[in-house]
């Protein structure tokens, strides 16, 4: 089976609560705290979806460059230690404003249909294929 | 800014499409390779592989080589590599990210 996009998984358990965790991912100051680097701070950010004391989503992205936009999931879970796991996942998505613009001789551009097929199998292609 | 380069959308296009992963995996496999001798590994018609490997080409995964009347294809690794970058650094900002998390709960 496909993957439908390039993603990355990682995710941590800690101590803390659920409700600890949520407040430090939710709010923005404070998540502005542990998240930001180089990185994150140079993209501009669009909060997607907040399910309250859960999951939080965002899409974030360079704004010289439609094509970094990337999806950012990050879904907490109570452990039965009363600690959290906290798991992220950050999905390249790109935009479909550059596809129309690019890929003219693709007529079905203007759907993320292009991002679908990526995935694992390509990463496993990459890795096989295009040694030596 | 010393981001890595992000893959470009013309990457996904081009990718998006099974044949064409078939046809690149192919160039790959063979080396230097005409749209014709394609032909006959592939289900479709010389003019739709030639197609499929201009959008290859523009999407910079393969290369054309032209000698005389035959055009040569030859894959090019780099927008994958791309695409390889993208997750490891990706993935290591996160670690750092969450180890921050951790640590700004301890205090």
């Amino acid at each position: 089976m496909e993957q439908d996009l390039p993603e990355v998984h990682r995710s941590v358990e800690l101590d803390a609560d659920l409700t600890a965790v949520w407040d430090a991912v939710a709010d923005p100051e404070r998540r502005a705290g542990w998240l930001d680097d180089d990185e994150a701070a140079a993209r501009e950010v669009r909060v997607e979806s907040v399910d309250d004391g859960h999951a939080l989503a965002w899409t974030w992205w360079h704004p010289d460059d439609p094509a970094s936009a990337s999806r950012v999931e990050i879904v907490l879970t109570e452990l039965a230690s009363g600690g959290t796991r906290v798991a992220v996942t950050e999905r390249l998505v790109g935009t479909t404003g550059t596809i129309t613009a690019r890929a003219s001789a693709t007529a079905t551009a203007g759907s993320l249909w292009v991002y679908r097929l990526l995935g694992l199998e390509l990463v496993l292609f990459t890795a096989r294929a295009l040694v030596g | 800014m010393n981001r890595p380069a992000e893959p470009g959308d013309a990457v996904f296009a081009a990718l998006a499409d099974r044949t064409r992963r078939d046809i690149l995996r192919m160039v790959s496999e063979h080396g230097p390779t005409t749209a014709t001798a394609l032909t006959s590994d592939l289900p479709i018609s010389r003019q739709a592989i030639a197609r499929h490997l201009s959008l290859l080409r523009a999407a910079g995964l393969v290369e054309a080589d032209r000698s005389g009347r035959e055009t040569r294809f030859v894959a090019r690794p780099e927008p994958l590599d791309d695409l390889a970058d993208w997750a490891t650094t990706t993935g290591r900002r996160w670690e750092e990210r969450l180890a921050r998390l951790r640590e700004s709960l301890r205090t």
